[in-house]
């Protein structure tokens, strides 16, 4: 493995639906020689994009499996990671962004920005990600590169600067005109692989001309001596534009935009010249990792291979060898059998296979070094991990993970399909730490908890294809919570006698609200009111009565339990009986200490044009929404909510339709806050509703 | 046998056990600047770059909060999460004496009242506010009584926009605070007041200048109809940025 990082360029392919990505993948691994043919997405050879491993990918329009995979063009190693698409699986985003350096945007000629282009684009905004445009498809009916440039700098407000212009368009198609080496490219051979290059075609001199002052001009901003030659009239070098274009394009000043048509075979090779000479190399992004000692403090990495290792397990996969594990690393180099401390369980572990990806085959390698993307086998992990070497303390993610939100439950039709079933839920748990399944005791079923509405959708579906089970689901549900207001007493006496011996313990004290912990216990007992060796029988008494409130039967959380006083029998108390006197304590000042319903809160952030903005924060409003602002940003407006994720079903259809599919939205989970009365009486009927059909 | 070692009466639940809504309470001088204050009426604070202005203006705004009006907090330089934080901030240090359950009840129970706006400095002006506005007001979402004016360039407000606000604030029932930034060369001809102010002061109700004065940051009333400014000595400090008010002895 070549270890000169200014060589080594790590690139996402982010693009909506139809707009070419998985042609584009293939025709960039065509070139880089990776693969020796192409194959059409749904060709007739049945073969199928390399990269277009998933079904669900094209019919959601999101991207759901980070494959990676590795190609050289020129001296340049080149890595392409497949990108995410949609803001529920956030952990996931926020994975696949780490890992990427830039980025290509794909457009479609014909239907220039949509709204998964915008998705996209406010993600790679987030993450500060830059990148270059590509506007595919010129050879289709209504292709015009011009108008899509437009769109870019008026819907997604980029500063587009056209570094091509096409010869011919449509069916006509030619090729391109370089703006800055001032020559036509042309695309010969079966693959397109042959460039052709020639003077510019007259008819298209006088564009091409003012086309290239345009660019210089916008570009000289960010280089002094290309400005120095423009004032003082010398001659502007091809190599001085290229520096200013990269410069801005590295600072997110400029998207440069290159036009093309990946289904012919056309304008793929200067694409790639593009990634390599305007997109960022590891070195040129600033990375920083957590430092677990110092309360998760960030440190930045040096991205030197000198360095001790720090790495990033960003995707895991099942393959028919087991576990591939794909991995970044930020510091060091991580080789083949060397020992690595896993930052989440503080494991050490060692480095046993290594290999480079490309798509479905892969390739042994020896080590990966800094700046690097790989992936590994017999590691166990889970994704998001951070490999550190011993001695350093350092995560590459939050080790922080929300709690799930929201609920579904899950029906295997068949045995083979609840094996199957297992099997997918066991690899997804791992995969993503926001998943979470178990077993409700009363109804038997299984239940899958997650961040949002989709995030649960796209793994039932998940499991369905790639799993071949057959499963149903349930109506999803809010993880509600339960919480006390007010300070209340207990005293409570339990007392059993059945024959034998019997049962006796009576405690009391009094319950009261907690703000930052979900627990607290405290004994204030003296004078041995209840003897030592059953105040921990207590506490987990009333830990038990947490798990399910005496209310709505849901989790109650931010309780505070203080006994000091209670009685005992030398002969008839035992753990068993403190621990039921602590429930029955419980029960019996939980409703005194005025319970309320608690339910989860999400932060909603809605970009929009702003001619919609009145109607979407009426939609938040309607929502039980509290709107917290409106910002203003051009033709487009951002709008935050907090808003029950109660509410919350099904809003990505209502906005889609109030809005022509012009607005999309992040929601995140914020805080849990109390139900109105009139919603509480609702989930009361909802839930006892429930309970009746489960009985 | 049962043993009982200490005997007791049945606890009853006694008042003190009771845990109320928390009642924050505004500060005299707050509650009094805002009660002279009548639909229309303009208040500014004047100050250089950096010296407490949008601080200020939060801390009225929170004031308003607490007296359960509704405030507009308009912002052309920063965005929500930015003006979000500076009301976080000031109301954590307004309140830290509270205990942390009854100062995030406090909090809980004051977001419903305020709204932000942000625009971009160059995107703003009054008729799209009012269009922003009406989309509120119309579906019932939000009305406010109060409306903080930050970060509006004194170099670019005429008088013309100011009676068009001046309209606006009177046909939608609005008091008006306005975040002045003065620059230097207005201050070094010993002449306090943007160019904007001298031909307009007349709209203004009331207008006070944040000076520094050293260990404190001191707020001088200069134009003040109401006659209540003048009853107060105000100050900020540099370092909380919060502002504290003394009744000036001899005036009632």
């Amino acid at each position: 493995m070549k270890s000169d990082i200014r060589k080594v360029r790590n690139i996402g392919i982010s693009a909506h639906i139809d707009s070419g990505k998985t042609t584009l993948t293939e025709r960039i691994l065509f070139y880089t020689k990776r693969i020796h043919a192409m194959h059409d997405v749904k060709g007739k050879d049945g073969v199928g994009a390399t990269m277009d491993s998933m079904e669900l990918e094209r019919e959601r329009g999101i991207t759901i499996s980070s494959a990676a995979t590795f190609c050289t063009w020129g001296d340049h190693e080149v890595n392409i990671i497949d990108t995410p698409g949609h803001v529920d699986f956030t952990i996931e985003v926020e994975r696949a962004l780490r890992v990427l350096d830039g980025a290509i945007l794909v457009l479609c000629a014909v239907g220039g920005v949509q709204s998964q282009s915008i998705t996209v684009d406010a993600q790679m905004k987030r993450y500060k990600v830059p990148c270059v445009a590509f506007v595919n498809k010129c050879d289709r009916s209504g292709a015009n590169p011009p108008r899509v440039v437009e769109q870019l700098k008026t819907r997604l407000g980029h500063n587009a600067l056209l570094m091509q212009l096409p010869i011919g368009l449509e069916a006509d198609f030619q090729g391109i005109v370089d703006l800055i080496s001032m020559k036509a490219v042309y695309f010969d051979g079966a693959g397109g692989e042959l460039l052709r290059t020639e003077a510019v075609p007259e008819s298209l001199l006088p564009e091409a001309i003012s086309r290239r002052e345009e660019l210089i001009d916008s570009v000289s901003l960010f280089s002094d001596s290309l400005t120095e030659a423009i004032l003082e009239g010398t001659e502007i070098s091809e190599a001085m534009i290229m520096e200013a274009v990269r410069q801005g394009t590295l600072e997110r000043k400029i998207t440069p935009v290159f036009i093309g048509s990946a289904y012919k075979n056309k304008g793929i090779q200067p694409l790639l010249d593009a990634v390599t000479r305007y997109l960022p190399c590891p070195a040129d992004i600033e990375n920083s990792a957590l430092d677990l000692s110092r309360e998760e403090a960030p440190v930045q990495l040096t991205g030197n291979t000198e360095d001790p290792v720090v790495a990033l397990a960003f995707k895991l996969e099942d393959g028919i060898y087991g576990q591939l594990t794909y991995i970044r690393v930020y510091q060091g180099i991580l080789s083949r059998g060397a020992t690595v401390v896993n930052a989440r369980d503080g494991k050490k572990v060692r480095i046993g296979r290594l290999v480079r990806m490309h798509a479905d085959q892969m390739e042994d390698i020896e080590a990966i070094h800094a700046g690097y993307i790989g992936a590994l086998f017999g590691l166990e992990c889970q994704s998001g991990d951070t490999f550190a070497a011993q001695g350093l303390n350092l995560a590459m993610t939050s080790m922080f993970v929300p709690e799930p939100v929201i609920s579904l439950a899950i029906v295997p039709k068949d045995k083979k399909s609840m094996v199957n079933m297992s099997k997918a839920l066991n690899r997804f748990t791992k995969e993503d730490p926001t998943f979470r399944t178990h077993l409700d005791p009363e109804t038997s079923e299984t239940i899958i908890e997650g961040m949002g509405e989709l995030h649960l959708d796209i793994y039932v579906e998940r499991i369905r294809r790639e799993y071949n089970a057959e499963v149903t689901t349930g109506n999803p549900r809010v993880a509600y919570r339960e919480t006390i207001t007010q300070k209340a007493a207990f005293n409570y006496t339990h007392r059993k006698q059945t024959g034998g011996s019997g049962q006796y313990g009576r405690v009391a004290g009094y319950i009261e609200p907690l703000s930052d912990e979900d627990f607290l216990f405290e004994n204030k007992i003296t004078g041995g009111a209840i003897p030592t060796q059953f105040i921990p029988a207590c506490e987990k008494g009333f830990r038990m009565s947490l798990a399910k409130g005496p209310k709505m039967e849901f989790p109650v959380t931010g309780v505070k339990v203080v006994i000091d006083d209670g009685a005992f029998h030398a002969v008839d108390s035992s753990d068993m009986a403190f621990q039921a006197a602590a429930r029955g304590a419980f029960r019996e000042a939980y409703n005194k200490a005025k319970p309320v319903i608690l339910e989860p809160i999400m932060k909603v952030v809605v970009e929009t044009p702003n001619e919609f903005q009145g109607a979407v924060m009426g939609l938040l409003n309607q929502r039980r929404g509290m709107i917290v602002g409106t910002q203003d940003e051009g033709q487009t407006c951002v709008i935050e909510a907090q808003t029950p994720l109660a509410e919350m079903f099904g809003f990505s259809t209502v906005i889609r339709s109030a809005t022509q599919g012009k607005a999309q939205f992040t929601m995140e989970f914020s805080a849990y806050r109390q139900v109105p009365q009139s919603i509480a009486e609702k989930i009361t009927e909802e839930v006892a509703k429930r309970k009746k059909s489960a009985a | 046998m049962i043993i009982d070692l200490r005997r007791r009466k049945e606890r009853l639940l006694s008042e003190g056990m009771f845990q109320p809504d928390p009642v924050a309470s505004r500060e005299t001088w707050e509650q009094e600047i805002s009660d002279r204050m009548e639909d229309g009426a303009f208040c500014a604070v004047l100050a250089r770059a950096g010296m407490g202005k949008t601080a200020f203006l939060v801390q009225m705004a929170l004031s308003q909060m607490l007296g359960h009006e509704d405030v507009l907090h308009v912002s052309l330089h920063e965005p929500i999460a930015k003006v979000t934080l500076w009301y976080e901030e000031l109301f954590e240090k307004k309140f830290r004496q509270e205990s942390l359950q009854n100062s995030r009840r406090i909090w809980d129970n004051l977001l419903p009242h305020r709204f932000i706006m942000t625009f971009r400095v160059d995107r703003f002006s009054i008729p799209r506010l009012e269009e922003r506005l009406n989309d509120l007001l119309v579906q019932g979402i939000f009305r406010p009584r109060t409306l903080f004016l930050d970060g509006w360039q004194s170099n670019s407000i005429n008088r013309t926009e100011l009676h068009e606000l001046k309209a606006f604030a009177k046909s939608h029932n609005l008091r008006v605070w306005l975040s002045v930034h003065i620059h230097r060369p207005d201050s070094e001809e010993g002449d306090s007041y943007p160019a904007f102010l001298k031909n307009s002061d007349d709209l203004f109700e009331l207008i006070m200048q944040m000076e520094d004065s050293g260990l404190q940051i001191q707020m001088n009333p200069i134009k003040d109809v109401t006659g209540i400014l003048h009853t107060w000595s105000m100050k900020m400090d540099p370092v909380t940025l919060l502002v504290s008010a003394e009744k000036v002895s001899g005036l009632c």
